[in-house]
């Protein structure tokens, strides 16, 4: 049998309060865990069209299939939900998160747990290895995800216990809300607890995780400790100062967006740098954190002095700049905030951009906005916003609704200016200056799909001294030479180019999927940032997963057979989606981006072609085996991934393409 | 009669603990764990992180680890002589043929050093890995490290008095 899996899924039924287990194992080989399992758990316990409040909608969370296996960088969880932010289309959501719960959740020994119907009263589930109940969590509902996991420790009377907890925004069902654990990186899932009245899964176990050969997993971690060791030394990087390219990526990236994509021209403000390295930094930086079983921690934990503490790295720190706000303080304060009430800071911080736009263009009042001002750069646009979402007061009720929900009720001009995809705002990336990242952004199962459209497909042209996203002249050299043999064109991975992109786009989120359901940091499993010789750890291949995979579960896993574990991932997210209504059409981004040009900074006067991008949309279909017309898997490209049943499912619903001509 | 320590013929190795440098991460209880008993389990992990954390507070962690005292308690305290000392590496070893898991030696032991092991119910305790610690090897962040005593105590020195050497550049660019 093979080894580093629990090989069982926790079921829950929080209505009858039943407790059960089902085996592991089959759907393992086939779609590992994470990400993965958690699509395949979807697709059998979740409805056609389901609404995301239906006590029966499941919500799933799983270990990806590394966790706890003691290899470097695997320590991910996912959750994944019938998506209450995606509020006009819901469908599959998820969001994945590092930390400690994941390895824990192995130690208690389970891959997984379903969680479906809907309880009386506030509970959350505890997890002590096979003692599993559901307990009464009338004590904590209303407290903030800071106190819960404390109060949860004290009682349960182990500091050890790993808990993912919603706060007050999810419990009052606001759509921005979160579950809080790590740092994550997703679309918000939390109002999926709170619809169920769950608090919280709080996990503890104290049994081993079996691998297949332990001294092979030690080698390969000391030999990759031995390699960052090197190209640390190589390349001078003090990782133990906040100050790494994590903290400061967007403000000095070609791409960063400023305002509700109304500037990029803050790249070379040193008023900026100044506040975020010299102030901020300065002033607040505490130290790293790292999550369970990774001595390279790049989870940077900031102090403000009589405030509190708390983790902001990456992607969450990316948004300041969308609000104008140069203060960081007052920003970390506010994203501390919301990690306490249980919710996304970027999904607000976009929303207040936006209604920071109207404005500013007088198409809303403060009186429109129980008279908060949004004035550019005030942080208190940002506070009020989040706590009336949270607690759903005044703009916070239709808000906490979703922002469509908003515009429509401001009415006007609201609506146009919103910029979203299927009701989650668009965030931090510039899709005017990056094809393969906005196709990326269109085509995703999720949506907001950071991990699906970086790295290999966005080359810029710059050295790294230039900051975030910058490359030496040599590396810049290998990687095309790379593209090249890889994808047939060196535009391929060029940031700005069209060309090719469907190809760099698939592999890129085949390995983003293999990662998230391995449960790996994408950090650690990519072979770099343009996947040249000479990056991170020097290979451009995904043979460190690969080998990785065998050491621990004894399956002879290749790259290849990984891959293929990616394109099924990719192919049962598609088929759910495609069975909730996505179609051709709604694989769009908003015409913004086709008309507005960016208006300023290194990347002035670039929008997006409308013809090109379509043509690329088609390519991208047809490499995926989808029909060109409406976007539908083939019943065909479905069993070639094994997945005959669904195929089945699908032709019944009429959600298959047809088949081509002579094939 | 054990051996005292001038006699070990060696030059005396240490891990040495910093706790200022502990990122949390316990990838030292993993390497432990997968090292002595081929699994990864951290409830048998000779060393364990203890984490003092309070959400949005303060996160701060603790490695404990044998410390492999010169007086060492658990050896004086077992009623059964099943603890000695390693004559190469000056680790404390426990002959778990020999324990009868009267816990005696946990209840001494001034740091919690060593403990019951939940599969075999013998006393378990940091053994240095013979003088190879594979915790070290992992320990990117340097709060474990292997090396001889002498230097520990210097390096420990050298690390406090830094804030004190900036004071002294301070002074003087101020004079």
């Amino acid at each position: 049998m093979a080894v580093g899996w629990a090989g069982k899924t926790l079921q829950i039924d929080l209505s009858t309060g039943k407790i059960s287990t089902a085996p592991w194992k089959n759907e393992a080989k086939m779609f590992m865990g994470g990400r993965g399992g958690n699509a395949w758990l979807f697709w059998k316990n979740s409805k056609r069209n389901q609404d995301p409040f239906d006590p029966d909608a499941p919500v799933i969370l799983s270990a990806g299939s590394l966790a706890g296996t003691g290899l470097i960088g695997a320590s991910r969880m996912e959750v994944t939900v019938v998506s209450p932010a995606k509020t006009e289309s819901h469908s599959l959501g998820n969001v994945g998160m590092g930390s400690s719960w994941a390895p824990e959740l192995k130690f208690a020994g389970y891959d997984n747990i379903v969680i479906k119907g809907k309880s009386d009263i506030p509970v959350y589930v505890s997890i002590f290895n096979d003692c599993v109940e559901l307990r009464d969590a009338s004590g904590v509902w209303g407290k903030g995800t800071f106190e819960t996991q404390d109060l949860m420790r004290e009682e349960l009377d182990d500091d050890d216990v790993q808990v993912a907890c919603i706060g007050p925004a999810g419990e009052n069902l606001a759509i921005q809300a979160t579950v809080e654990h790590g740092y994550r990186s997703g679309t918000p899932v939390g109002a999926s607890f709170g619809a169920k009245n769950l608090k919280a899964v709080a996990v503890r176990g104290t049994n081993p995780v079996q691998v297949h050969d332990s001294e092979a997993v030690l080698d390969l971690n000391r030999v990759l400790v031995e390699k960052v060791k090197e190209a640390k030394k190589r390349e001078g990087i003090v990782r133990d100062k906040g100050t790494d390219a994590y903290l400061q990526g967007f403000i000095v990236g070609d791409a960063g967006v400023v305002g509700d994509y109304e500037s990029h021209a803050w790249r070379d403000r040193p008023d900026i740098k100044r506040a975020y390295e010299e102030n901020f930094i300065g002033d607040n930086y505490v130290k790293e954190i790292g999550c369970f079983g990774c001595p390279f921690p790049c989870q940077p934990l900031y102090e403000v002095e009589g405030e509190g503490a708390m983790i902001w790295r990456c992607y969450p720190t990316y948004w300041p700049w969308k609000v104008w706000m140069t203060d960081l303080k007052s920003a970390f304060l506010a994203h501390r905030m919301m990690a306490d009430l249980g919710m996304d800071s970027k999904e607000i911080a976009t929303t207040v951009s936006w209604l920071m736009r109207l404005y500013r263009e007088g198409k809303v009042t403060d009186a429109d906005l129980d008279g908060v001002s949004f004035e550019r750069g005030d942080p208190k646009a940002v506070f009020e916003t989040a706590r009336k979402v949270a607690y759903r007061e005044g703009f916070g009720k239709a808000l906490g609704n979703g922002p469509v929900s908003l515009a429509k009720e401001l009415g006007g001009d609201a609506l146009d200016y919103l910029l979203h995809n299927q009701g989650l705002t668009l965030r931090t990336f510039e899709f005017r200056a990056e094809p393969g990242t906005a196709l990326g952004e269109a085509i995703s199962a999720r949506g907001n799909s950071l991990r699906a459209t970086t790295y290999h497909i966005v080359l810029w042209e710059k050295p790294a001294r230039d900051g975030y996203g910058g490359v030496d002249p040599q590396e810049v050299k290998e990687s095309y030479a790379w593209s090249k043999a890889k994808f047939g064109s060196k535009d391929a991975i060029k940031a700005t180019a069209y060309t090719g992109k469907p190809q760099s786009l698939i592999y890129e989120m085949n390995w983003a999927a293999v990662a998230d359901s391995l449960g790996y940091c994408t950090t650690m499993i990519r072979p770099g940032r343009t996947g040249a010789p000479g990056s991170q750890f020097g290979d451009p291949s995904y043979a460190f997963a690969a080998e990785r995979v065998a050491a621990v579960t004894g399956i002879p896993f290749d790259e290849a057979g990984l891959y293929e574990i990616g394109e099924r991932v990719c192919g049962i997210e598609r088929a759910i989606v495609v069975r909730d209504g996505r179609t051709r059409e709604t694989d769009a981004i908003p015409d913004f981006f086709f008309k507005v040009p960016i208006p300023d900074g290194y990347q002035e006067g670039r929008k997006l072609d409308r013809k090109k991008f379509e043509k690329m949309k088609d390519e991208y279909y047809q490499l995926r085996g989808w029909d060109v017309a409406t976007g539908f898997p083939r019943r065909s490209t479905l069993e070639k991934l094994g997945l005959t049943e669904v195929a089945t499912n699908m032709g019944k619903m009429k959600k298959l393409g047809p088949e081509p001509q002579g094939g | 009669m054990a051996p005292s320590l001038k006699e070990v013929n060696v030059v005396e190795m240490v891990l040495d603990v910093d706790i200022e440098k502990c990122v949390g991460c316990r990838t030292c209880e993993v390497a432990c764990s997968l090292k002595n008993t081929g699994a990864v389990n951290p409830t048998r992990s000779r060393i364990r992180i203890v984490r003092y954390e309070k959400q949005g507070a303060f996160h701060n962690f603790i490695p404990m680890v044998c410390q492999q005292c010169s007086t060492p308690l658990c050896m004086e305290a077992c009623p059964v002589n099943a603890i000695s000392r390693d004559l190469e590496t000056s680790a404390m070893i426990v002959n778990a043929d020999m324990c009868v898991g009267c816990k005696v030696c946990a209840m001494v032991c001034p740091i919690g050093g060593i403990s019951m092991d939940p599969v075999t119910h013998v006393a378990f305790k940091c053994d240095l890995c013979g003088g190879d610690p594979e915790c070290v090897k992992l320990c990117d962040s340097e709060a474990l490290s292997y090396v001889p005593k002498v230097k520990a105590d210097i390096r420990r020195k050298r690390d406090k008095s830094r804030k004190l050497s900036e004071l002294f550049v301070l002074m003087e660019s101020l004079t």
